[in-house]
């Protein structure tokens, strides 16, 4: 509830300072958002009803970042037919600026990453609306209802075992900052906001103290502060950057390590997971990391501002949160967790190194909004001049 | 009196078709180049909506989107924020970049160079298999060698340890360097390019009239000194035009240093710009495609000061083929040499798609199975939809006809434009206006594709009627292609005596018929050559259209999808199978029509 | 009838003057050469009226019809200009055969078949290449590709015939025989040829009338004997004829009006002219063609002056004498075969009445005899 408060304040404040010419418009009510007023208070199948009628054969569009939106799935539980796109998370905001802000019909529902953007650009100049499906309202968390979270992705610290020879090789999280993990493997933080955005949730003061106790471990000793940097949170992300490899691609990184020499390590998709041959691999989390094991991401999913069958693109969103959506379109294997508390991760997933929801929140980083937020630009830039000049 | 002979004038002015052809090509071009660069010039100047929030929270601002400001040049190149952030982002991926296409260029125009002068100018074997063989690293993705690379020289002393194919049949580990980094850039861009540079001075040195060369042979100047003396210099604009181009794909070139330079903490402009464009500082990749663009036109214009006034002596008479050969027949080391190199450039790569699309097992030779390719079944395997077997797997073949498909219809509109311009220029040669269109068309090659895509993505918003459309998949890739085909074209045109058409000016025959039956007929296989090239080209693209189009839609996007997924011998197999595509309709092109993407020279 | 008329015809590329105020009449039915050195502007003019470029100003009518006008914009295409053009490459189009390249021209003005057939094949008959009608131009001699181009050109009977140095591909005695069909060809069709040549043999022996060209600059449009007899200028006189002109540094002190006394070669000479002419005093050139030179015996009678044999050239039917004295070299021309031994004395007269007097800037003022005083 904290964070809704501090999140809607500061909300409040970037809105005041950067729209300010917008909050007369945004009085009046859209059709998009009696839409989804109406369809909060809808059940599945009311909404189900609802939405046929509304879309009838027309095709219903969605933008999202992962190609998993396309499964078709959907059409197959709701009749209805879906058009997927895949912009990355920085096209999909161009997009709606583009579309939603000139008035032109592109899409009904975005499926994207980044909390920053999606606050203060997509809700900030009414681009996309946030809508919580009546049905599952009470398994999401409260801090994930606006923005709504459809779900989380993990990236975790992992490394190759040498065919089960290796153990314990990452017990704390300083480990990764020094010289023996020279050319640990990374997407570039450069190339995606949801990176960066857990580097930047680093430096909260949570963040801090957490580091300061996994420092005064490994080390023995308290950090000091010698002027170096103004946190122990800086100096753990300057070290971990000058130590990291950049590679293009999370599952180059999978493979490369899969393949790679004993101890070979990396901070990828826990998802990738599919398509390597996992069995040479060590989740670092499942043995225990002192500080943190990785981070977690959310997955947002909202109704356009424009959308031309809000109804269905609800319908669309509800479908995501539920058990069977999510199974069929995420839940297949391990690495995705729902926000809905009650959708538990695949069996088959949990057999090979997954873990339930819960345990990763504990371990691992997560996206922090109202707190990126407040310190953004000048967090960001520090660290995007740290990742350029390797 | 004056109206009737300003009207008199404009009206005789389009009777000419050449006129009318050079002023509408101008129109077009001038919307679809001008106009987006102006949009993305527009946008370096002024802040986006992130870029004002970014710059108001770090300079205390109060800008909005829109708003005219300096600080994405500020901040990206002289050090608003701080110096090192300009460095960084800046200064030291330009130097890169600049190191990299000036080493890829000399490798570029050093192995095309050798490769015509042993085609052209001595009596070597299997000349026709060698100067088909050849082109085969221009027609495959540049990223494919950049793969390669990687798969062989990759080691356990290199990055994660991944063990490549030099080192498990040798043992040998090369160093770091040698894996990543501004060696295997420079070299991998080079060979890539090295056609281009064969195609280029091969087909100067086919045409020359062997007539230069023999009187300074009759004036008992050695070989060497004939070389140096008379076919260099004769040669060198071709050279000059090679270096510049293939800097500029180089400038341009992302695919190559993400695989092979990113590793080894190289970072080049188009990495940064991709890595700006994904950024909170969007406005400054803008500026990054600016200097691009920039690059490219001091490129071109260097290009045109050097060779302009050079152009006289590459126009030739076309009596050749009693060049005496230097002899090589006997030169065993020669030919061996040659054939290891183009193995392990052109048949290799193709070879090591084969092998991976039939390893279950990656890398495991011994768990070889069909079922990637044959299989009626889905393929399940590590929880990914994969689909049936490539030959049965219905999404892969309709990516593959919609590849086909446009690639057919860009070649044939780039085709048909080059050929047009070409006369159109040929025609109103010296005129401004010929120039500036001749300028003009060749523009699009300076600009990088994802800066293009990107551009046309911001500008087909505008246009709404082509969003997502196929025209404007085809429009995109016709004016990106248009440079090649409007060259060829050209040259062809200028070549052709301006009398072959007055001729038929003479007897009456409208331009229609001159077109169609004249000029056509005799241009048919430069036309057909310069139909091949964006053909080729086009269906192996993969950044231009990843903007603009869906995954699935072409087989590229598909093969980027299966790539993401770790599916190595699906992502591999279809490699394979563009590779076998574009070579196809190489060789039945080539056996059709005699046209051919080496078309001038190779063996006979 | 197609008279062709050029007023004030300039064509300039940028600052660079290809043709300069040319005026032209071209008579029905006449064949007119278009000479002088290369770069001269004769193409461009050819080229100008037919239709293939473009005048900067003037105005060109042909049959009385105005084709191009730069004062009324009118500019008619070259393809209604009802023309033939002979090229020099011949510009047949290699991708088809004799027959068809003969046939393209009937088939755009939309002939019947079986009349294509019958005056191609006339065609092919007339200039005697019947049997390569389906061979392709690169399997042609030259001569051969010369005749296929003729055929093509005549094909459709036109009024107006241009050609642009067709003969300078052949060889020698090819040309010699094509020129000899030429003008069989222009007396058997009737049509207005333009012919355009840097070689004067061809324009003196096939022409009607020769219109000489300098930098863009008309000299003289006559007849090719009255340019030969009488050019207009040094230039000119110098151009037409071979061995070319003997000219002779001279200077001159009117008498009368109509004579001068000229100091030449280390004597003195009385030019007397039929006519009065105009002459400051002061430096000429006599200019003295070879044939009006005749070489004879020292005692002779008709010796005037005496040099030594420089160099001598026998052609078999006529004898080229050159002769050194006072530091000029004279050319002579001898009817028959002859020989002097080199450096031996050679004593020779000046002949005729048409001996020309330039004045100093190389304008004929006038043509008479001259006999030594």
């Amino acid at each position: 509830m904290k964070k809704l408060v501090t999140l809607l304040l500061i909300f409040t404040v970037v809105f005041a300072c950067f729209a300010n010419g917008n909050s007369e418009k945004a009085k009046q009510e859209t059709a998009v958002q009696a839409a989804i007023k109406a369809a909060e208070g809808m059940t599945w199948d009311e909404l189900l009803a609802k939405a046929r009628e509304d879309i009838g054969d027309n095709e219903l569009v969605v933008y999202g970042p992962t190609s998993r939106v396309k499964e078709n799935s959907f059409t197959e539980t709701t009749g209805i037919k879906i058009k997927t796109d895949q912009p990355d998370d920085t096209q999909i905001y161009e997009k709606m600026q583009a579309e939603v802000g000139n008035g032109i019909y592109g899409a009904d529902v975005f499926v994207t990453t980044d909390s920053f953007n999606l606050v203060n650009l997509a809700f900030a100049n009414g681009w996309a609306e946030n809508y919580v499906p009546k049905d599952y309202k009470v398994h999401i968390a409260e801090s994930d209802q606006n923005p709504l979270v459809a779900l989380y992705y993990d990236r975790l610290f992992i490394y190759n075992n040498g065919n089960g020879s290796l153990k314990n090789y990452i017990t704390n999280v300083w480990q990764v900052t020094e010289p023996g993990f020279k050319g640990i493997e990374m997407k570039s933080p450069l190339l995606e906001k949801c990176s960066m955005n857990f580097l930047i949730t680093l430096t909260s003061p949570r963040w801090q103290e957490k580091l300061a106790q996994a420092y005064k471990s490994y080390y023995g000793k308290d950090w000091v502060n010698d002027g170096t940097y103004t946190s122990i949170s800086y100096e753990w992300i300057h070290k971990f950057i000058q130590n990291c490899t950049f590679i293009n691609k999370d599952s180059t990184v999978a493979k490369d390590l899969a393949k790679g020499n004993r101890g070979a390590s990396g901070l990828f998709l826990f998802e990738k997971f599919r398509g390597v041959d996992y069995s040479n691999l060590t989740v670092a989390a499942n043995e225990g990391v002192e500080g943190f094991a990785g981070f977690l991401y959310p997955i947002y999913a909202v109704v356009s501002g424009n959308a031309k069958y809000p109804y269905a693109a609800c319908l669309y969103i509800s479908y995501m949160l539920g058990e069977k959506g999510f199974r069929s379109l995420f839940g297949k294997d391990m690495g995705a967790y729902s926000a809905n508390t009650s959708v538990k991760v695949a069996p088959d997933a949990l057999a090979i190194g997954d873990q339930e929801f819960s345990f990763w929140l504990e371990n691992c980083v997560i996206e922090d909004a109202p707190y990126i937020s407040s310190v953004y630009a000048q967090a960001y830039t520090r660290i995007a001049q740290w990742c350029a000049s390797k | 009196m004056n109206k009737n002979k300003l009207a008199n004038r404009v009206l005789a002015y389009f009777t000419k078709p050449s006129n009318v052809i050079v002023v509408s090509f101008l129109i077009i071009l001038t919307s679809c180049i001008v106009y987006p660069l102006y949009a993305v010039l527009n946008l370096s100047l002024s802040v986006g909506q992130m870029d004002s929030m970014m710059y108001n929270s770090l300079f205390g601002l109060r800008l909005t989107r829109g708003d005219f400001s300096l600080l994405n040049i500020k901040m990206l190149m002289f050090g608003a924020y701080s110096n090192e952030y300009s460095l960084s982002f800046f200064w030291s991926p330009l130097w890169n970049s600049i190191r990299m296409s000036l080493y890829a260029s000399a490798i570029a125009v050093l192995v095309g160079g050798i490769i015509a002068f042993l085609i052209t100018r001595t009596d070597i074997r299997y000349k026709k298999y060698i100067s088909a063989v050849f082109v085969f690293p221009y027609i495959m993705p540049s990223w494919t060698l950049a793969l390669v690379w990687k798969n062989v020289f990759a080691n356990t002393q290199v990055g994660t340890g991944v063990t490549g194919m030099l080192e498990s049949l040798t043992g040998i580990c090369v160093p770091s360097w040698f894996v990543y980094g501004i060696f295997p850039c420079s070299i991998v861009m080079g060979i890539h390019y090295a056609p281009f540079a064969y195609i280029l001075i091969g087909g100067i040195l086919r045409n020359m009239d062997a007539n230069l060369e023999e009187a300074a042979t009759i004036l008992k100047a050695d070989r060497w000194r004939i070389i140096r003396k008379v076919t260099l210099p004769i040669v060198m604009p071709a050279l000059i035009s090679t270096v510049l181009l293939v800097f500029s794909s180089t400038m341009a070139s992302y695919a190559v240093p993400v695989f092979v330079g990113s590793p080894g903490n190289f970072f080049v402009l188009s990495t940064m710009l991709r890595s700006l464009y994904s950024s909170s500082y969007s406005g400054q990749s803008y500026v990054m495609t600016m200097v691009l663009v920039l690059i490219g036109i001091g490129m071109l214009s260097l290009n045109q000061a050097v060779i302009g006034k050079r152009k006289s002596f590459t126009t030739v008479t076309g009596k050749s083929g009693q060049v005496s050969y230097v002899r090589l027949r006997g030169n065993k080391v020669v030919s061996v040499l040659i054939v290891i190199f183009l193995f392990l450039i052109a048949i290799f790569p193709i070879f090591s798609f084969a092998l991976e699309s039939l390893c279950e097992v990656q890398g495991d030779y011994s768990t070889l199975t069909l079922k990637y390719w044959l299989s009626r079944e889905d393929i399940g395997g590590f929880h990914v939809a994969v689909g049936k077997g490539i030959l049965f797997n219905s999404s892969i073949w309709s990516a593959m006809w919609g590849s086909l498909k446009l690639s057919f219809v860009v070649a044939l509109v780039v085709g048909l434009s080059g050929f047009l311009i070409g006369y159109g220029v040929s025609k109103k040669r010296g005129s401004k206006a010929a120039t500036i269109l001749s300028n003009l068309a060749f523009f699009p090659y300076l600009i990088p594709s994802m800066a293009f895509g990107s551009i046309f993505l911001a500008v087909s918003t505008k246009l709404l009627f082509l969003r997502g459309t196929f025209v404007l998949l085809v429009l995109v890739a016709s004016i990106k292609y248009l440079p090649f085909a409007s060259r060829s074209g050209t040259s062809a045109m200028m070549q052709l005596s301006g009398e072959i058409e007055e001729a038929a000016v003479i007897v009456g025959a409208p331009w229609i018929t001159r077109m169609t039956k004249i000029l056509f007929p005799i241009q048919k296989s430069s036309f057909i050559s310069g139909f091949l090239l964006p053909f080729v080209s086009c269906i192996r693209e993969l950044s231009l259209f990843v903007l603009l189009t869906s995954s699935g839609t072409l087989i590229t996007t598909l093969l980027s999808y299966f790539d993401e997924r770790n599916v190595v011998q699906m992502s591999n197999g279809i490699n394979l199978l563009i590779v076998i595509v574009v070579l196809a309709v190489n060789f039945t092109t080539n056996k059709l029509t005699g046209a051919s993407i080496d078309k001038g020279i190779g063996g006979n | 009838m197609p008279e062709i008329v050029l007023k004030n015809i300039t064509k300039k590329w940028g600052s660079f003057t290809a043709v300069e105020n040319l005026n032209l009449t071209i008579e029905d039915g006449a064949f007119i050469t278009l000479l002088g050195p290369s770069g001269c502007g004769k193409t461009t003019t050819l080229r100008m009226i037919a239709g293939l470029e473009t005048p900067t100003s003037g105005e060109i009518t042909i049959d009385g019809k105005v084709v191009f006008s730069s004062e009324e914009g009118i500019n008619i295409s070259a393809a209604k200009r009802d023309v033939g053009f002979l090229f020099q490459n011949y510009a047949l189009w290699p991708h088809m055969t004799v027959y068809q390249n003969i046939a393209f021209g009937l088939e755009t003005l939309k002939w019947k078949k079986p009349d294509i057939e019958k005056r191609v094949q006339q065609m092919l008959e007339t200039l005697q290449i019947e049997q390569f009608s389906s061979r392709y131009p690169s399997e042609l001699s030259g001569g051969q590709q010369q005749r296929v181009a003729i055929a093509r050109t005549l094909a459709p009977s036109p009024k107006v015939l241009f050609m642009d140095e067709p003969l300078s591909n052949l060889d020698a005695k090819l040309r010699g025989e094509m020129r000899t069909e030429l003008k069989r060809l222009h007396a058997d069709t009737g049509s207005t040829f333009v012919y355009v040549t840097h070689d004067q043999l061809e324009a003196m022996t096939m022409a009607t009338k020769i219109c000489l060209m300098k930098e863009g600059v008309l000299q003289q449009y006559d007849p090719p004997l009255k340019v030969y007899t009488l050019p207009s200028n040094r230039f000119v006189a110098d151009f037409v004829g071979n061995p070319t002109m003997n000219f002779v540094d001279a200077g001159a002190v009117k008498k009368g009006t109509d004579s001068a006394e000229i100091d030449m070669l280390g004597a003195k000479f009385l030019f007397r002219s039929d006519k009065p002419f105009e002459l400051e005093d002061g430096k000429v050139t006599i200019g003295i063609r070879p044939e009006h030179l005749p070489v004879c015996e020292k005692e002779s009678a008709e010796a005037q002056l005496c040099g030594t044999a420089y160099s001598t050239l026998p052609a078999g039917m006529e004898t080229t004498v050159k002769i050194k004295i006072a530091d000029t070299i004279l050319s002579s021309v001898m009817f028959g075969s002859l020989d002097y031994e080199t450096d031996s004395e050679i004593c020779f007269s000046i002949q005729g009445n048409m001996i020309l007097l330039f004045d100093s800037d190389g304008k004929r003022v006038a043509h008479g005899t001259v006999a030594k005083l």
